[in-house]
């Protein structure tokens, strides 16, 4: 199996929690696993385990792979508060992914995709997911699952297609495994708002989650899913109600959100996270995110730039009104990007504001001498377009 | 998303799907776009989609390939596989500079090849075919873990966009073939420029 379809394939076999689902059928018991457990060998749980430790190791040298220490320990010490029993059984990996997703692996490997990290406004809301996960993780949701696709992907074996042609069969098999149950997903709601309310975490902020997914998806033109697996799972905002429910019932709790620390933490790779964000070229989810980010963080030059850069690549009805006016405010801020002033030159351009355009640019290179595109800039200003 | 998946591994693993034709040396012309390779390419039928767009390779198009976009309209996406999703990717514009182009390329090849981890960089002007044109490099790492060089050359001609990519792993196949790849470059002759 190839690289890009094994990772599929086991990604299916960890839990996910937002867009992906994870569950189990009934058989599996919702014993929760001990801190330090470890499957016998001879078991199939235990060879679930070594495939699951294989992938680990090509995770581990992934290209995809966050280095930064800083915000790896980061999300670790998040994880730790939320399951301290269990910290030293599970590592976390944050993987160059711009969506929303995160998922547990059932030997303790733990995806955070960075997609989500930008959409998350806070610790809390971190912990609202993470939380999620690791009840998968505690209940072992991904056992049935690994136990039904097996089973699936030997109905394909015995379909005889051999070399990369079992591929599609398998990946076919796979997508047609009927959703986890709804209840598995309620369940592991339930663990991670109790992981996380324990932890001292704002419960509410498990609910914001989901308002923040819905109010994305009601922006978007593209309506299709955007996950691997899309079977039917309780949807956003089924549990965006529940979560409120559930947490104004909880009673007295703490108000604690730590937006603070979590802005500080992340504040490293923002600007990746944003470039990614913009590469999907998806203008109206990329509107809502960057909404949802200037109103927890406060708008500074670089939210405003990426903001107009949104407007810009749209360019619909009046949107280069729009991006030069996210500009003005970028360039007004001493955090302003360089390539403010780029991009004012090509909204300039295409009014034909050409003298505009040209004191934008020189502007750019000022600001930015060794850019890698400055002879390209450059020939705009000589062109005198 | 597997449905997309699943197309773009049958595009570049299917190879009983596709077949082979020998391209040059010497010159070709697709939609008006001319081109003199010094050695002889395999062309794939059935990498691509669309008039005007054609894959060549040496050695298969997962260590080498050369994607030729010749004469895309104002409006219409860049189709560099054929497993893309073409009504969710972004247009082209007669309107874009190069820089729009560039852009427009690293984010459409970043979703056909589901990878993040690419960067176009040296972004300069040349001149291709008698028009003016633009040159630049990018690299990125596939969901295989194989990382892979590109360098790319194009320009707007008469509304039109004009692309060459030339794609290689970077151990070995992009070096190998990086030669001939400046040679068609050099060569290529725009319509009406």
């Amino acid at each position: 199996m190839s690289g890009i379809a094994r990772r599929e394939f086991l990604g299916g076999l960890c839990c996910c929690s937002a867009l992906a689902v994870a569950s189990c059928a009934p058989s599996v018991p919702a014993s929760r696993i001990e801190p330090g457990y470890k499957p016998l060998l001879s078991t199939d749980e235990g060879g679930l385990w070594q495939t699951m430790e294989k992938e680990e190791g090509e995770i581990k040298r992934s290209h995809n792979l966050i280095r930064d220490a800083e915000l790896n320990a980061y999300v670790r010490d998040v994880v730790c508060r939320l399951g301290d029993a269990h910290c030293s059984d599970l590592r976390i990996y944050i993987m160059r992914t711009p969506y929303f997703n995160a998922s547990m692996a059932p030997n303790g490997m733990m995806q955070v995709w960075t997609g989500l990290l930008l959409r998350t406004q806070n610790e809390a809301q971190l912990a609202a997911i993470l939380g999620h996960e690791m009840g998968h993780y505690l209940e072992r949701h991904s056992l049935q699952r690994w136990r039904n696709t097996r089973d699936m992907s030997d109905f394909a074996a015995v379909v005889g297609l051999g070399g990369i042609y079992t591929l599609p069969v398998q990946m076919a098999a796979i997508a047609s495994i009927p959703a986890f149950s709804r209840d598995q997903e309620r369940r592991a709601d339930e663990i991670g708002l109790e992981l996380m309310t324990k932890a001292g975490y704002r419960p509410l902020e498990a609910a914001n989650v989901w308002a923040q997914l819905v109010a994305e998806d009601e922006m978007a033109k593209d309506k299709s899913p955007r996950n691997v697996f899309t079977a039917s799972h309780p949807g956003s905002r089924e549990r965006m109600t529940t979560m409120r429910a559930r947490a104004e019932a909880g009673g007295a709790a703490s108000n604690e959100t730590f937006a603070d620390r979590y802005r500080e933490r992340v504040s490293g790779i923002r600007r990746l996270l944003l470039q990614d964000e913009l590469k999907l070229r998806q203008y109206d989810r990329s509107l809502v995110v960057l909404q949802n980010v200037a109103a927890s963080q406060g708008e500074d030059g670089e939210i405003a730039y990426f903001t107009g850069e949104v407007y810009r690549l749209r360019d619909e009805n009046d949107d280069r009104r729009r991006a030069l006016e996210c500009f003005d405010r970028a360039t007004a801020r001493p955090d302003c990007p360089p390539e403010t002033y780029r991009s004012i030159g090509f909204v300039r351009l295409r009014d034909g504001d050409h003298a505009a355009a040209d004191a934008a640019f020189t502007r750019y290179l000022e600001l930015k001498p060794d850019a890698s595109d400055r002879e390209m800039v450059r020939s705009y200003i000589q062109a005198g377009v | 998303m597997t449905r997309r998946l699943l197309a773009v591994l049958l595009a570049l693993l299917c190879p009983a799907c596709t077949q082979y034709s020998l391209v040059g040396p010497g010159r070709t012309t697709i939609e008006g776009l001319a081109l003199e390779p010094g050695i002889a390419w395999n062309r794939a039928s059935g990498m691509t989609t669309g008039p005007g767009t054609e894959t060549w390779t040496m050695d298969g198009p997962l260590l080498d390939s050369l994607i030729i976009l010749a004469a895309v309209p104002d409006g219409k996406p860049l189709a560099l596989l054929r497993g893309a999703s073409i009504d969710k990717l972004a247009p082209f514009r007669k309107t874009m500079t190069a820089n729009e182009v560039m852009d427009l390329f690293e984010a459409t090849f970043a979703a056909e090849m589901m990878t993040t981890v690419l960067q176009a960089r040296n972004l300069r002007p040349i001149s291709l075919g008698g028009a003016e044109g633009f040159r630049f490099e990018a690299s990125y790492t596939g969901t295989d873990e194989v990382e892979s060089e590109m360098a790319i050359a194009g320009a707007v001609s008469g509304g039109k966009l004009y692309l060459l990519v030339y794609r290689g792993t970077r151990l070995h196949y992009f070096p190998k073939y990086l030669p001939d790849f400046e040679r068609i470059v050099a060569s290529a002759r725009l319509p009406g420029a």
